[in-house]
């Protein structure tokens, strides 16, 4: 028997063998060579993941330290309602109601939604979270966030600000310094396995991110709490549409309180009314009134034009420009001091007074008092108020502006003209920062800015003793007397533009403002209060001094300031003969 | 004759058992040890993971407590606190000063605190949310940021505003002509 000749199938089997080597060899190279890019991607895409390391937010303190505004972990909570059965929605809502703190109908409500996602509770505690996290439900998720907590809520809510549901600043303090609280994002990339767990002879990399620094305020939490209180109160106590207070101390002209009533509560943003400034203090600017006769008085004292005991024969109305200025209180022509002019707030001697200076001279000190101009305070929407450029005066205009009518002013900035009387002349735009802290610890201070000499500290100190008069017996301020203290200040009552009346002013919208520097023979702070248009047109005397004095009180205590023990001197408002020592109270000579 | 050719001797060879034996142990001693190193450092992982999330626990509860310890602390808590055990304000004190010469003089009157404490503010609502409404779920709107800054207007009548911001204040009003009022 002849066996099957061997060489031919040697050869097609070396052939065939070649051939699948070929196909084997060509697929190797295909894979390695030409597509080696994409799986080693799609490798690399399954086990390398990589996160964000999300920066947390900065912490805005008051000048003590305590927090303000700072961010906190929290969960979301949310549902795929087609995962879970119908049958069982009535007992997840049982389970969840009472750690959610909704009522049952209401989970049910958000379990029954159409579609694959709905939200069941925003910015939940981890703890409650795990709680429910362990309850093991399907078709329930958790999913980290993080909550801007305002542990004062509605407390100097006004400066603070808040943010926006992605975290980023709307408005305030949160807002200017957004970009320091928001600190940078980081990330992280590892690889896993199947279950997420990090493989541990994987190389991790890491971009650490930049936490927030701490942005610290001037504020004291404990006064904007206390002088919030006493605004609110005012407020439906005296028929008012609003009031507003500033507090700055006197030789850095920092601000200790900036406040108004209905502040809105920062950790709510439905609070906000659209309708008004979200920082009144700031933003919005009123006729001053008699308080801007300081500026006319400092000037006046600086020029040489009056000296304390100057007599200046007062009729009960004037006519200047054409227009025809009379006085608050009827009275025959009678000689006041120049003391007694500022003291019982009059009108018709401040013009007077006020055209000795001639007009260039007092718009000059205006401008130096800062009227009109921005005073650069950290916040948005700073509104400048409004000084009538003398260019635009018409001849009746100088017979408005000297007592605080036709010009406009936030209560900011009326502070700020007290706390250049209050510091020997010198102006120092207030502040609201002090300092920034990086999240290395590094503090870098807010440097003060440069003072502005508005007066000389002689001239200051007179214009403060006069002032003093006007908080004693026989002035329009006594009613912001503290007993035991020295009590410089002065009282306001500006008529607000009627709209029902073209714009003309009425005779029973007031702004009552009143602004005072305490102790006034060692000043540590002044208080400036704007009260909007009070029921009966009360005034300035009967409103807003009494809100000074109970502030004053207690940032006095809070401030372990003693009272020095001496006593204001008694300066006589009149010219006193024997006809005025009988007629007139014993206060006035 | 013939040359002898010399003899080979077989080389000895170093005995082979153990050779291989010790070969064979190096190998399934070094994967023993490869595969305990490896173990452990998953065991760790492992243990890794139980640590982080016991640790997210306990940072968890931190956090809330601190949240509860801030909100307690703030001073619209505290009023109400010292409210309900009947505490008020106290007013301003009279002072006691002491001369040099030892005579004490009285600053100030004393008298008793009052009786009503301040009232506590609650935050006004403006806007109710028809569903509860989570605490960051709106936008704050940013007209709000800007304030009113009232605009100088030059003329002679004020623009009639409908809500009541401070207006501007118009450069030649009629001032205090015949009215009662006037300024103090």
């Amino acid at each position: 028997m002849r066996l099957g000749s061997l060489h031919p199938r040697l050869r097609y089997g070396f052939v065939a063998v070649c051939t699948l080597l070929l196909v084997i060899g060509g697929r190797l190279v295909q894979l390695q060579g030409l597509d080696h890019s994409s799986y080693a991607d799609a490798a690399q895409a399954q086990r390398v993941d990589t996160i964000a390391l999300h920066a947390s937010r900065g912490t805005i303190t008051d000048r003590f330290g305590t927090p303000l505004a700072y961010t906190s972990d929290a969960q979301d909570i949310t549902v795929n309602p087609q995962q879970i059965a119908v049958v069982q929605k009535a007992s997840y809502a049982a389970q969840l109601a009472p750690l959610l703190g909704m009522t049952p109908t209401a989970v049910m409500g958000v379990l029954a939604k159409p579609g694959q996602y709905a939200v069941l509770a925003n910015a939940l505690s981890p703890v409650v979270a795990q709680k429910i996290e362990a309850l093991q439900l399907e078709g329930v998720y958790t999913q980290a966030t993080t909550q801007r907590q305002y542990p004062g809520r509605t407390v100097a809510a006004n400066v603070v600000g808040t943010v926006h549901s992605d975290g980023t600043g709307a408005a305030g303090v949160e807002y200017v310094f957004n970009k320091t609280l928001a600190g940078k994002d980081g990330s992280e990339t590892y690889a896993v396995d199947n279950l997420g767990n990090v493989s541990p002879s994987s190389r991790t990399v890491r971009d650490a991110p930049q936490n927030g620094g701490t942005v610290a305020l001037t504020i004291d939490q404990n006064l904007q709490f206390v002088v919030q209180q006493y605004l609110e109160a005012a407020v439906p106590q005296s028929g008012a549409r609003s009031a507003e207070a500033a507090i700055l101390d006197t030789r850095t002209g920092q601000v200790l309180a900036l406040a108004s009533s209905g502040t809105f509560d920062a950790s709510d943003p439905n609070t906000i009314d659209p309708n008004v400034p979200i920082d009144p203090p700031v933003m919005a600017a009123f006729e001053p009134g008699s308080v801007q006769k300081a500026i006319t008085f400092a000037a006046a004292l600086q020029e040489g034009t009056i000296k304390p005991d100057t007599v200046v024969s007062v009729p009960n109305s004037i006519t200047m420009g054409g227009a025809n200025v009379s006085d608050a209180w009827w009275h025959p022509t009678e000689k006041f001091t120049a003391t007694g002019v500022l003291a019982e707030s009059s009108n018709v001697g401040t013009l007077e007074i006020a055209q000795k200076l001639g007009p260039q001279v007092w718009d000059s000190y205006e401008q130096k008092f800062g009227v009109g101009q921005q005073t650069g305070i950290e916040l948005p929407g700073e509104s400048s108020g409004f000084l009538p450029p003398m260019s635009t005066w018409s001849p009746s205009t100088f017979a408005n502006l000297p007592f605080g009518q036709g010009e406009s002013m936030t209560v900011l900035q009326l502070a700020s003209i007290y706390q250049a009387i209050a510091n020997d002349g010198v102006r120092i735009p207030p502040r609201i920062v002090k300092s920034i802290t990086a999240p290395s610890g590094t503090v870098t201070a807010t440097s003060q800015p440069a003072g502005i000499t508005v007066v000389t500290p002689q001239t200051a100190r007179t214009l403060r003793t006069m002032l003093e008069s006007v908080i004693m017996p026989g002035g329009t301020g006594k009613k912001a007397a503290v007993p035991g203290y020295r009590i410089a200040g002065k009282t306001g009552t500006a008529q607000q533009p009627d709209p029902a009346h073209g714009g003309a002013y009425s005779s029973y919208m007031n702004w009552d403002t009143f602004a005072g520097i305490a102790p006034a023979d060692d000043p540590q702070f002044v208080v400036a209060i704007m009260v909007d248009n009070p029921a009966h047109g009360v005034e300035g005397g009967d409103v807003a001094a009494p809100l000074f004095k109970k502030i004053a009180a207690y940032e006095l205590q809070h401030a372990h300031i003693a009272p020095t023990g001496s006593l204001s001197t008694h300066v006589p408002l009149q010219v006193c003969d024997a006809v005025t020592r009988v007629s007139s109270p014993s206060t006035v000579c | 004759m013939m040359a002898r050719r010399p003899v080979r001797h077989r080389p000895k060879h170093a005995p082979r058992v153990p050779f291989a034996l010790l070969v064979v142990g190096l190998i399934v001693g070094g994967m023993c040890a490869l595969l305990a190193l490896n173990t452990a450092s998953a065991a760790n992982e492992l243990n890794r993971h139980d640590l982080a999330l016991k640790d997210a626990d306990i940072s968890a509860q931190l956090q809330q407590l601190q949240n509860e310890v801030a909100a307690s602390a703030a001073p619209g808590a505290l009023g109400s606190a010292a409210a309900e055990l009947g505490m008020v304000p106290a007013g301003n004190p009279a002072f006691l000063q002491v001369g040099a010469d030892g005579t004490v003089r009285l600053l100030g009157s004393p008298a008793p605190a009052t009786a009503q404490p301040l009232p506590v503010i609650a935050a006004p609502k403006v806007s109710k949310a028809s569903t509860p409404s989570p605490a960051k779920s709106s936008n704050v709107p940013t007209s709000v940021l800007t304030g009113h800054t009232p605009k100088p207007t030059t003329s002679s009548t004020a623009k009639s505003k409908p809500t009541p911001p401070p207006a501007t204040p118009t450069t030649t009003p009629t001032p205090t002509t015949t009215l009662p009022g006037g300024t103090r």
